[in-house]
């Protein structure tokens, strides 16, 4: 069988058929080979026939080291003056505002004294006056009154902490602030002590924008709360980092224009020794006794 | 390594085993809810993307397939491992330094929301390092394989061929394939799309993203400064000039502005420290944009057509020790923002 085969296929065929059968495979290779690269050269044709000499000749111009050269010379000195002037940019604003809130937060929280009047008008459209001491970071009188007369009084000393009512002279003791019941001083829980004051401005107020007057060295930055239902104007001292003012504002949905409203308004003095017979408000200290302090206290 | 070894294929068994227990692995991690703060989907597409991106800027479809069915084994002839080698150190490179990118855009997107305060934008400030770490262990996987053709030891171009092909490159300039102009298109397509997407979910904007993207300060020192290099050293068209020119400006501007940093310490002037800040971060930006669209691809190109022997020292120093660099910086910029000030007050 072998050799039947090797008979009839021999290895033998003319000259002229094996040159001719060896064309066709190269060929067929090279059709295939040319498939394979016909993608890759139309784009290439596409490319070259856009990149062409004529095409970009005003290019060859522009791209001549001696203008090359004076224009790099240009940018770096034009971007180096607007840099060194103060060129305006946002971004440089934001940081400084950042830091400076930290600032403003890492100081209220050092403060070692603080006294504070408010004015704030209720939801009810009454305008209560507030006077918050702060004799130490864990001892605060916190007096609400209504025109002249205080009617209510708060004490935070460490852990303990009292509300007197002076209209219907009742005494509540509490064991946290979140426990205080009266409504009168929800407006000012946040300007209780000086950690919580200083954990609003870090954690809560979302910085807005900031302006300063550098002649009389204050800035006034806004922040927003509440999910922008609360604007918060804080004037600060700049040579101190501590606020001097702080106004907010309510969001008005009833109004189209203008539409915030001032709510409340706080003027703080810092460091100033408040000596400890101010824990008793100056308008009762005359009709409580030691032995009422004494319960107070205890 | 002989033809027969190299070419010895493993079991599909084998692969897809592997796949699953790398993605239960995967899971496992992401279910234990250990490394939550490590999440974050859309810094990784921007890493993958990004980098993909990178890659076709330098590569055509076929070379990428080539190299990625080598995966490291050194099979074919002289040329082919010399591609394969460049493909995946480029590959490396490329999502080293997208994530890089990815953390610089992220930690000025963080300044841009207000959102929970002070505290809230210093966590999303320090959250905006995690894409660094997905481009790191990115980088790592396609070191694995540059690692591997390394220890072949068939990597080495015969001296006649890169002789030859240095001197015909001023006559040939191969020109962009489609899918290097797919990869331009898709790597300015996520920075540009990050930016709106920044600008479309922020509620309440502190400031626009787009006006430190074109800091017209940084922009023209880092431009004229890399143009002016690129001048005199000249031969531009490896592109290792550029990736120089590039890292070179990049650091000369963070060093100005870090001068100016300290300068401002001492004058206790934050004004003046952020301006800075914004300076360095600008510059680090334009840099790192500069060496990923001009010279890395410049010099992938001029690598794989056999033009450039073997990659210039100088470059690699840049693309890994530049976005370091930038990095540090970064670092430097949130503890300095969140660093207070102290005055002295009170009696």
């Amino acid at each position: 069988m072998d050799d039947l085969l090797k008979q009839v296929f021999q290895d033998d065929l003319p000259p002229e058929i094996e040159r001719r059968m060896k064309n066709q495979f190269i060929q067929f290779k090279e059709n295939i080979e040319r498939a394979d690269q016909e993608s890759d050269r139309t784009s290439r044709i596409i490319w070259q026939r856009f990149f062409k000499p004529i095409s970009w000749d005003w290019l060859r111009w522009v791209i001549r080291k001696e203008v090359m050269a004076f224009s790099s010379m240009i940018m770096i000195i034009v971007g180096g003056f607007l840099h060194v002037s103060g060129h305006h940019n946002a971004m440089a604003k934001t940081l400084s505002f950042l830091n400076t809130s930290v600032s403003i937060s890492n100081q209220v929280q050092e403060a070692k004294s603080m006294e504070c009047k408010m004015q704030v008008t209720a939801e009810d459209g009454l305008h209560l006056t507030y006077t918050i001491r702060w004799f130490s970071p864990e001892m605060t009188r916190a007096d609400v009154y209504e025109g002249e007369i205080a009617i209510k009084s708060l004490w935070v000393a460490g852990p303990e902490i009292v509300v007197a009512d002076y209209i219907n002279t009742t005494y509540h003791k509490y064991q946290s602030l979140e426990q205080i019941e009266d409504h009168e001083f929800m407006a000012v829980m946040g300007f209780l002590s000086p950690e919580r004051l200083a954990a609003a401005i870090y954690k809560e107020w979302e910085p807005r924008q900031y302006r300063k007057n550098d002649q009389i060295q204050k800035g006034t930055y806004v922040y927003l709360n509440d999910g922008g239902k609360v604007a918060l104007e804080m004037t600060v001292d700049m040579n101190t980092n501590l606020p001097v003012r702080i106004k907010k504002f309510a969001f008005d949905p009833t109004r189209t224009a203008d539409a915030y409203e001032l709510t409340m308004e706080a003027q703080f003095s810092w460091d100033k020794l408040n000596s400890p017979q101010h824990l008793i408000p100056q308008s009762q200290r005359d009709n409580l006794g030691a032995k009422d302090i004494l319960k107070i206290r205890s | 390594m002989t033809m027969n070894s190299g070419m010895k294929k493993k079991s599909p068994f084998l692969v897809l085993a592997r796949i699953l227990i790398l993605a239960i692995l995967i899971v496992a991690v992401i279910h234990s809810g250990r490394f939550a703060n490590f999440m974050d989907i859309y810094s990784l597409v921007f890493v993958i993307i990004g980098g993909v991106a990178l890659i076709l800027m330098s590569f055509t479809a076929r070379e990428i397939a080539a190299a990625t069915r080598s995966a490291g084994k050194a099979i074919g002839s002289h040329p082919e491992n010399h591609k394969s080698l460049t493909f995946w150190e480029s590959s490396s490179r490329s999502f080293w330094m997208v994530g890089v990118l990815a953390t610089l855009i992220s930690f000025v997107i963080a300044l841009t929301n207000s959102e929970g305060g002070v505290e809230g934008i210093a966590t999303r400030m320090a959250s905006a390092l995690i894409p660094t770490v997905y481009g790191v262990i990115l980088s790592v996987i396609c070191f694995v394989p540059v690692l591997k053709l390394k220890e072949a030891r068939t990597l080495s171009l015969p001296k006649e061929i890169t002789e030859e092909n240095e001197k015909t490159q001023d006559r040939i300039t191969a020109p962009l394939s489609f899918e290097n102009i797919i990869g331009y298109v898709l790597i300015i397509a996520i920075i540009i799309g990050t930016f709106i997407k920044a600008a479309i979910s922020s509620k309440t904007p502190i400031f626009d993203a787009w006006e430190w993207m074109i800091y017209w300060p940084s922009f023209l020192v880092v431009l004229g400064g890399t143009i002016a290099l690129v001048l005199f050293v000249g031969n531009s068209a490896k592109g290792q000039t550029f990736t120089l020119g590039f890292a070179v400006t990049g650091l000369i501007g963070s060093l100005m502005g870090i001068i100016q940093v300290l300068l401002g310490f001492s004058s206790r002037s934050i004004q003046d420290i952020a301006a800075a800040v914004t300076f360095i971060l600008s510059s680090c930006f334009f840099s790192l944009i500069g060496m990923m669209l001009v010279g890395a691809p410049l010099e992938d190109r001029s690598i794989k057509d056999l033009k450039t022997a073997k990659r210039s020292t100088l470059s690699r120093v840049a693309w890994y020790v530049f976005p370091l660099v930038t990095l540090i910086l970064l670092v430097i910029t949130f503890v300095i923002v969140v660093t207070p000030i102290k005055k002295q007050f009170g009696n």
